[in-house]
């Protein structure tokens, strides 16, 4: 089967900063998350998935087509953007019909889709009020709404959680599991790595606006903790405490370095860190700094176990 | 979906939004303001006459300053707002041609101003006709007193009014073609001022800024110019619209200082042709430019 989503050394700028750098992945079809830190790339990515940004480098296609400006693929996508933004002089229905006469619907059949849409994602009456009212859960669902209103082929939702209420939250994560089940392809993105969880178990982890891994949840644990991390000692007697340091089972390699100070390469931080506290305490190896020089990577990490 | 029909949905959707916005509320209020102002000169003491109360607001408030005004207050948001309130991705990801957002939300703004300044001059008219059978220019008046010195002195207050001027309305009625050519050249400056402004709104940030500073401050440059250089901005077009018509009454306005002008037919072609690149130039920079929300 091929793959629904193929990106090759995909670039995004804004301006000077980076929003994704050379960006090469496949996503299968069926219901991905998208997980990663706040301001990871996961919107960056969703826009140029979804056609709204061209990339400024590389290639993307989805569902074999270029995205950016195409009226073929648009018709078989949905897009529910990050911002809570919409129409605040309209009612949600009105909304929602409006995109639909957009998709090519007449007026009495647009007006039935967005009712059904709306039923779908649990906005009662309030459809017929202005959205300049509305909570930004009820915002949530109207621009969910007019994302699944068309039965697209491709739903991308970015952080379609945002804003919900418990309840509200597990309403959604059941409509995207039954959009999965009915065929529909579906992209989430979320930086709260558990509402992915709950929803699918097939991840793609993005930091700093590249591909961190990609697969099932338990798969990308797993290969985050084997990822070597360096970290940084200084101490009066570097010699004594590398020859300590070596014997340590997570330690995979140790040098020194010019002004007191020991590069240390571990595969497992965590443990490496609570024998060094032992370390420390049991020789008189005057201990003056520790620092991570994967402090990006440890915060990734910190946020995928936590 | 068809260009035209999604042109035209694009129009019926955004004219009830664009009349309930508190901008359109603004720009009504300055074109109620014009035969207020109108009934308030014919009853003023040697004010102007009321063919001269009809010209005068028309020239200098509507033309000049209420139609560049509402253009650039109504027309530089039609595609701005919708970035600015992060509206824009709904519509750029549907399955339609981009051009149809500019033209159809800019096809709402030109009815709108056409309805205002329908409303507006058609009300100065009918203020200018109503009072004009009963108007008589007063009397010139002498006034003596004694100054200082114990001279005896004296002041002749008075307000001359162009004859030719007081006798074109001597029925009570503007002169054939004088409200006809100031609409006409009304409503085509508010369709080319605001597509002008909606191309600019297309691809500038701050297209109100940018708009405001073109109409009144290069355009008014421009326009007061001797020589060619007039040609380059609207208003010379738009004035060259009345000129053309009513040579002879627009000539006795001192401050009309038009010594050249085109004729109707080639102000209205260069009017038509400006309307149309502006357009053209707005739907080419949407159908192309990628629109960056801020964050």
């Amino acid at each position: 089967m091929s793959a629904l989503v193929v990106a090759d050394k995909v670039g995004a700028w804004y301006g000077q900063v980076v929003g994704l750098s050379e960006l090469t992945l496949e996503i299968a079809g069926g219901l991905t998350g998208l997980v990663g830190p706040n301001g990871a790339g996961k919107s960056t990515f969703l826009k140029l998935v979804a056609g709204e940004m061209r990339p400024a480098r590389g290639s993307i296609h989805v569902l074999g087509f270029a995205p950016f400006a195409n009226r073929d693929y648009f018709r078989r996508v949905g897009f529910c953007p990050q911002q809570e933004a919409i129409w605040d002089d309209m009612t949600g229905l009105e909304a929602v019909t409006f995109l639909m006469r957009l998709h090519g619907y007449v007026p009495a059949e647009a007006k039935r889709r967005a009712n059904a849409a709306l039923d779908r994602v649990g906005l009662g009456d309030p459809r017929s009020r202005r959205i300049e009212g509305y909570s930004k859960g009820m915002r949530q669902r109207t621009k969910l709404a007019q994302a699944i209103a068309h039965d697209p082929e491709l739903v991308i939702a970015d952080e379609p959680l945002n804003g919900l209420d418990p309840v509200g939250r597990a309403e959604i994560q059941a409509l995207f599991a039954e959009l999965g089940r009915s065929g529909a392809h579906v992209l989430v993105s979320s930086h709260v790595l558990h509402e992915v969880e709950a929803l699918t178990e097939r991840i793609v982890l993005f930091h700093r606006g590249r591909l961190l891994a990609q697969g099932p949840v338990g798969e990308v644990r797993k290969l985050l903790s084997r990822h070597p991390r360096r970290v940084e000692i200084r101490a009066r007697d570097t010699r004594r405490l590398a020859t300590a340091l070596i014997a340590l089972e997570p330690v995979q390699s140790v040098r020194i370095e010019p002004g007191n100070r020991i590069a240390v390469e571990t595969g497992d931080v965590e443990r490496f860190f609570g024998e060094l506290t032992g370390i420390a305490a049991s020789g008189n190896f005057g201990l003056q700094s520790l620092e991570s020089r994967d402090a990006s990577l440890e915060a990734v990490f910190d946020y995928l176990v936590g | 979906m068809h260009f035209l029909r999604t042109t035209l949905l694009f129009w019926r959707t955004y004219l009830p939004r664009i009349l309930r916005a508190r901008r359109t509320l603004i720009v009504a209020l300055g074109c109620a303001l014009i035969p207020v102002v109108a009934l308030f000169l014919l009853g003023i003491k040697y004010g102007p006459s009321p063919i001269e109360v009809f010209m005068y607001p028309a020239y200098y408030m509507v033309l000049m300053v209420l139609v560049p005004l509402a253009a650039v207050i109504t027309g530089s948001v039609i595609v701005s707002e919708e970035v600015e309130d992060r509206t824009i991705s709904y519509l750029l990801t549907r399955p339609i041609p981009r051009a149809t957002i500019l033209l159809g939300r800019w096809l709402a703004c030109a009815t709108v101003l056409s309805v205002m300044f329908v409303g507006t001059l058609g009300g100065l008219r009918a203020v200018v006709e109503w009072k004009a059978p009963t108007w008589k220019p007063t009397e010139p008046q002498t006034v003596e007193w004694t100054d200082r010195r114990g001279e005896k002195r004296t002041r002749t207050r008075e307000r001359e009014t162009a004859p030719e001027l007081l006798a074109a309305m001597e029925d009570g009625e503007l002169p054939e073609g004088l409200f006809e050519a100031v609409l006409v050249s009304a409503l085509l400056g508010a369709a080319v001022y605001s597509a002008l402004f909606a191309a600019l709104g297309t691809s500038n940030r701050h297209p109100m800024i940018v708009g405001l500073g073109y109409a009144f401050a290069i355009e008014l440059f421009l326009s007061n110019l001797p020589g060619s250089s007039q040609a380059l901005s609207v208003q010379y077009y738009l004035r060259s619209l009345l000129l053309s018509e009513n040579p002879e009454l627009w000539g006795r306005l001192q401050e009309v200082q038009l010594k050249t002008y085109d004729t109707t037919t080639q102000a209205l072609t260069t009017l038509a042709i400006v309307l149309v690149v502006s357009l053209a130039a707005g739907s080419w920079v949407i159908s192309r430019r990628q629109y960056i929300l801020s964050a």
